[in-house]
């Protein structure tokens, strides 16, 4: 019931109806995924818009790291490529790459992660989003993974 | 999931590459870690006995100001480094062991790139060295003896690959431990200790620095790895062919002149306050 809620709110902050159904949730017994967005292997979330894109990390990512007392993002203006590091994250005393799905100019950072990081474990999919990206190739999006796909993969074990 | 990361065994014929360094400087040594883990597919232990210059070691996140005691580190020249790893603040120097354990999530499996099986697996490699000398365990992430911590560790992971890396304290100068503030975040069975109360330097446990390095060593083939030899020119070919480092030497005048920019700022908020007043 609680990940029901959640997941409606985060999903409302994206601006996304969240699926009623559980079975569009994740099964495994903390992580959320969130209809409407794009997934990656390296647990990064996409929503796409237009040819912009916001990008964050999973509930499965947060609930795998610990809790986050130390966010770096890259500066407006300057480059992710898919596959490549955007950013670092420190918890638990590991400093930890989180990998860009998808490539483009960065044209919005979430500067309150600096403040207070514990927003990615709590809201992972709203006021944890990190950045948001101008694609420079639209095309990319289509290598990642649905909802459903990512809920298998991460239940796979295969991550 | 704990249970299964702890007792993790590789696959046989899986080799770690050993390099063997004895009072390299700290700084080449970061570099030279972090080099090998983004720049090479291979499983990797490196061991160094001391480095030369006395040296502060921040975290990723570490504020220098907060940490340090910078005009005492100034007056002693004793650099401060940032290196690329998570964790806390340290102070080295000769008598510090230093230990990298580099692997590839394939190598073990069970032990997922996440921090938390990372060290849990840590702490059982590290347990057939330390745990016949007393009462060793992992506490609050810190390797303790009892509670009493001998050994910091931090972690990098990168998709795939994870590093794990330590500083023994095999003894420490207790003027130069005493740069370093009470950080803000402390493990609870610190108990607000001073530094020199809550460390234990390794001396007091332990018969035999060579020996402890040996052990070290010879934990790798103990967990069921393949260990083969290599050398310093391999590692400096990585270091070439690395395009990402995070660890860096503090310029240490730029830190003391923002100390000095922080304190005018107090003092003027001070002013305006008086006047308001």
């Amino acid at each position: 019931m609680a990940l029901a809620a959640f997941a409606k709110q985060a999903a409302g902050s994206l601006g996304l109806r969240c699926s009623a159904p559980l079975c569009a949730l994740a099964t495994r017994g903390y992580a959320t995924v969130v209809d409407g967005l794009s997934y990656s292997k390296e647990h990064e979330w996409v929503k796409a818009d237009g040819g912009s894109a916001t990008v964050g990390i999973t509930d499965f990512a947060q609930e795998e790291l610990g809790d986050l007392v130390y966010v770096e993002l890259p500066e407006v203006g300057s480059t992710v490529t898919a596959g490549e590091r955007f950013s670092v994250v420190e918890s638990v005393k590991a400093a930890s790459d989180v990998i860009s799905p998808v490539t483009g100019e960065v044209t919005e950072v979430n500067a309150s992660l600096s403040d207070d990081s514990s927003k990615v474990n709590s809201d992972p999919f709203g006021e944890g989003w990190m950045i948001k990206v101008k694609l420079a190739d639209e095309g990319e999006l289509a290598g990642l993974m649905d909802p459903k796909a990512y809920t298998d993969f991460c239940e796979s074990g295969a991550h | 999931m704990a249970a299964a990361a702890a007792a993790a065994r590789p696959p046989p014929g899986t080799v770690v590459r050993l390099l063997r360094l004895t009072g390299f400087p700290i700084l080449a040594q970061l570099q030279i870690e972090e080099a090998l883990l983004r720049a090479t597919p291979d499983n990797w232990f490196v061991i160094n006995d001391g480095t030369p210059k006395p040296s502060v070691v921040l975290g990723v996140s570490g504020k220098p100001h907060e940490l340090v005691h910078l005009e005492a580190a100034a007056a002693r020249h004793v650099p401060l480094i940032k290196r690329f790893t998570g964790g806390g603040t340290v102070v080295v120097d000769g008598d510090t062991i230093f230990t990298a354990l580099i692997m590839q999530q394939q190598s073990l499996p069970g032990v997922e790139a996440y921090p938390r099986p990372v060290m849990q697996y840590t702490e059982d490699l590290y347990r057939s060295v330390f745990g016949s000398h007393g009462a060793f365990w992992l506490r609050e992430n810190d390797y303790c003896f009892g509670d009493r911590k001998f050994g910091g560790n931090a972690q990098a992971i990168t998709k795939d690959r994870w590093l794990h890396h330590t500083s023994l304290l095999w003894d420490f100068k207790r003027d130069r431990m005493a740069l370093l503030q009470q950080p803000a975040k402390q493990p609870a069975y610190r108990q607000g200790r001073h530094h020199l109360e809550f460390i234990l330097p390794l001396h007091e446990v332990l018969p035999c620095r060579r020996t402890l390095i040996d052990e070290l060593c010879g934990s790798l083939e103990t967990a069921g790895f393949v260990v083969r030899e290599a050398g310093l020119g391999d590692a400096e070919r990585a270091l070439a062919a690395n395009t990402l480092c995070g660890t860096r030497l503090l310029d240490m005048q730029q830190l003391l002149d923002g100390v000095g920019g922080r304190r005018q700022g107090e003092i003027g908020q001070q002013a305006t306050a008086a006047a308001v007043l």
